[in-house]
């Protein structure tokens, strides 16, 4: 009965990259002898451990009697097993029947397999920008767009008129996996041709791919992996938008307060997502429930675009101010002889209605009513009534920039 | 199989509403049974978080737009009657810092609020934790302040049971379920903390380990040691915590602490220092019982009415002496100055107060009652109300 053993040697082949190995593509020949494991690129290594450790790559091996069996160093302990498999099933595998062992060789950096030379070989098609690892920030419109991101591969010098397929995937969802937003974009540039895209009022992790037929074989590159990330808005900018947003306001500075009181003024902040370090939007506590300036809820408008942010919690805030009103003439009609709010006491009465003390209830509002001995109706603090709601007004009043 | 159902019985509805003649646009819960039995339930129809919010506002003639985080039709008493729990959001941003109980009476909805710093899903919250066939409800509950989005609150879960007319914070009944069930995760938790290093984490842990052996197994001064720690912090966070944590603790070593983070160079840490000052003073007022004499068994209080709210203070003759009857408040937020005027009779200090001037609106389920006795000392009662605005009240009038 045949011994089927099978034995999958998973090899990173990072030898191009590695310094002096930069020049060696030659990963590691299926052949029919250990001896055959050492040719001439690797002479001078007593194992294939040591030849893939020299040049900053290294192997994992499973046998079949488990990794204890053949580990990594101890090569020559494979004598004795071998295997026949149908070639099918394995395709690139090279798993040659000459000999007792099946090579799995997985090719890094772009590098494929070739078949018939037994080795890793760069690649026919090569993503040149964006490069992998790189990112670009909002800088500009105002911080909320990037500058024109370029997306240019190489099909190589015989190649220039092959059309390349670009596939984009544009990801983002906060630390606590909120707000999930995908956005897949695809284009098609010609030969060494460039296509730059702006980024605008969105962000996050981008995923590049390329593919084009070369030689009648379909050929892939990437993924690539950039970023998209925010930037440092500077506080001067904050105040004038949002003084602007509520420049008809009775305290036209009042949103400052808000944003400070929000997010310290911070649409972004340093931080690691997708296991990159950068600027992220700012997130609430909770994981990413509410973002930005104003902490409005998670979007990716209010995540990526600090105007969209501050505009809609202007928005939000006008819409308290009805609201107050509303609430104040109903209490005025209960109390005979309670007069009308100020303007900047409506603006509490709002400031309640934002935060977390938002209340329908008559009764839990930024101000209530009070009878003096007299008996007339005078407007007070409801500190008792609503303490989380009045607290949170107070705060952002004394935090107005 | 059970969208069809669900768009069948849709579909049952509008036929039923236009059987009925009715100019409603669509079917809210009011148009199905609250009961567990009988077909059209009012459980077994698939309603969007929106059908919810808009019931609500309509229901509580709210003004504003009620967002629904989470909503559940239970059958919280075990009696075959069908209440709505649901996560609501009054801010416009997804707060949901209010937690509705809502429990059909006839024609009539009376709604419990109960508030919550932020609770999106009511996933835990419903739990017969007693097994007594009635449910209690577990809010998470805010015990340090709002400082800012990125910083979080410190909270401990209330536990709400059912004392024959509404839901009452009981957790010191359920110090068993606590030490079996809620320590623990704490206690680890705290270790987990103590894992990262950062202060913040840390105290954070300590404080909720801290407020949940307070309400639970005791004593009432556990955290007392960490608070006082706090507030030497440099971080002022930490200062805002401590002065939480000792308003809450409230005793006269605590009280005096409190008192000088109220003179915090921060003017932040000093502003959330007197607040908590503020609502120390009537965080651990005694308990009364209080019943509303109005509107028979259903203790109707019909706004439109010129009769006055009478409210019944059990206390004994010699207690209700020393009550400092001026300051008594009555209302939906308990501090309304409603009074009208107090007079004694053989079992009960019996207040009337002005409808008008309770703060109590359509459907509000629950009233609560302030006063404090000679010696300054407090006392609170809560009781179960239904709330009308004349006769025409009634939801299926108005609808």
């Amino acid at each position: 009965m045949t011994r089927m053993v099978r034995v999958l040697v998973v090899i990173a082949c990072a030898l191009y990259a590695a310094g002096a190995c930069a020049t060696n593509q030659y990963c590691l020949s299926c052949s029919s002898s250990p001896t055959d494991w050492f040719p001439t690129q690797n002479a001078g290594y007593a194992t294939v451990a040591a030849r893939f450790a020299a040049c900053g790559g290294s192997f994992t091996v499973d046998g079949a009697g488990g990794p204890s069996q053949w580990a990594p160093g101890t090569i020559a302990t494979y004598q004795g097993f071998w295997y026949n498999p149908p070639r099918a099933t394995h395709g690139n595998d090279c798993d040659y029947q000459t000999w007792w062992a099946v090579y799995h060789v997985v090719c890094q950096d772009g590098f494929q397999w070739d078949d018939t030379a037994h080795r890793c070989t760069a690649p026919l098609l090569v993503i040149v920008r964006p490069t992998d690892q790189s990112s670009f920030s909002l800088s500009a419109a105002n911080s909320t767009a990037t500058p024109l991101v370029p997306f240019q591969a190489d099909p190589g010098a015989a190649n220039t008129a092959t059309s390349i397929n670009w596939a984009l995937q544009l990801e983002y969802q906060t630390s606590g996996g909120r707000g999930a937003h995908t956005e897949p974009y695809s284009f098609t540039t010609l030969g060494t041709g460039t296509n730059q895209q702006t980024y605008a009022s969105t962000g996050g992790k981008l995923t590049v791919r390329a593919s084009a037929v070369i030689d009648g074989i379909r050929q892939n590159a990437g993924p690539n992996v950039a970023y998209i990330v925010g930037v440092s808005i500077p506080n001067g900018s904050i105040t004038d938008r949002l003084v602007l947003l509520y420049a008809g306001g009775a305290t036209p500075r009042l949103l400052t307060g808000i944003a400070m009181m929000e997010s310290t003024y911070r649409q972004f902040t340093v931080s690691t997502l997708y296991n990159y370090s950068g600027l992220w939007p700012l997130e609430s506590y909770d994981g990413g429930s509410h973002v930005g300036l104003m902490m409005m809820p998670v979007s990716t408008g209010h995540a990526w675009d600090w105007l969209a942010n501050t505009q809609d919690a202007e928005t939000l805030f006008e819409q308290k101010l009805a609201i107050a009103r509303s609430r104040e003439t109903q209490i005025i009609a209960m109390h005979p002889g309670l007069p009308p709010l100020s303007d900047t006491d409506r603006e509490r009465m709002a400031l309640l209605l934002y935060g977390p003390g938002a209340s329908g209830s008559l009764s839990k509002q930024y101000f209530a009513s009070t009878r003096d001995n007299d008996g007339n109706w005078s407007w007070i603090r409801n500190s008792l009534g609503n303490p989380v709601g009045v607290t949170y007004a107070d705060s952002v009043l004394s935090l107005i920039q | 199989m059970v969208m069809l159902t669900q768009i069948t019985q849709r579909v049952t509805a509008w036929a039923v509403l236009a059987g009925f003649g009715t100019t409603c646009l669509a079917a809210t819960p009011a148009d199905y049974s609250w009961t567990t039995f009988g077909s059209q339930s009012v459980a077994a129809v698939g309603w969007s978080s929106a059908d919810i919010g808009s019931f609500l506002a309509f229901a509580s003639h709210a003004d504003d737009t009620i967002t629904i985080g989470d909503f559940r039709f239970v059958d919280l008493l075990g009696d075959g009657n069908i209440e709505l729990v649901a996560s609501a959001d009054y801010s416009g941003r997804s707060l949901f810092n209010d937690l509705v109980i809502v429990h059909r009476s006839g024609g009539l909805f009376g709604m419990q609020h109960i508030g919550t710093p932020s609770l999106e899903s009511l996933n835990g919250v419903i739990s017969d934790i007693n097994n007594d066939g009635k449910k209690e409800i577990l809010v998470p509950t805010g015990l340090t302040p709002y400082v800012n989005g990125t910083v979080p609150v410190a909270t401990w879960t209330a536990i709400y049971s059912w004392n024959g007319s509404l839901f009452q914070e009981n957790t010191s009944s359920f110090s068993t379920y606590y030490a079996t069930t809620v320590l623990s995760p704490l206690q680890a938790a705290l270790k987990t903390a103590n894992g990262t290093g950062n202060a913040e984490k840390i105290a954070l842990a300590q404080i909720e380990l801290d407020k949940a052996t307070r309400v639970s197994i005791g004593p009432g001064t556990t955290g007392m040691s960490t608070a006082q720690a706090l507030v030497a912090s440099t971080d002022p966070v930490l200062r805002i915590w401590a002065a939480s944590v000792l308003g809450d603790i409230g005793t006269a070593d605590a009280l005096t602490t409190l008192a000088t983070l109220t003179q915090d160079a921060d003017s932040s840490v000093a502003l959330y220092a007197k607040s908590a000052q503020q609502q120390a003073s009537w965080a651990h007022c005694d308990r009364v019982q209080i019943a509303v004499r109005n509107g028979g068994p259903e203790h109707l209080v019909d706004l439109h009415s010129r009769d006055p709210i009478v409210i019944a203070i059990y206390l004994d003759a010699r207690r209700s002496q020393a009550i400092d009857r001026k300051s008594v408040t009555f209302g939906e937020s308990g501090f309304e100055p409603s009074l009208l005027f107090c007079e004694r009779n053989d079992q009960s200090l019996e207040c009337r107060f002005g409808g008008a001037l309770s703060g109590l609106t359509v459907s509000d389920a629950v009233a609560t009652l302030h006063g404090k006795r000679k010696d300054q000392t407090c006392f609170v009662g809560q009781a179960g109300v239904q709330v009308v605005d004349g006769p025409q009240g009634r939801w299926q009038d108005r609808h």
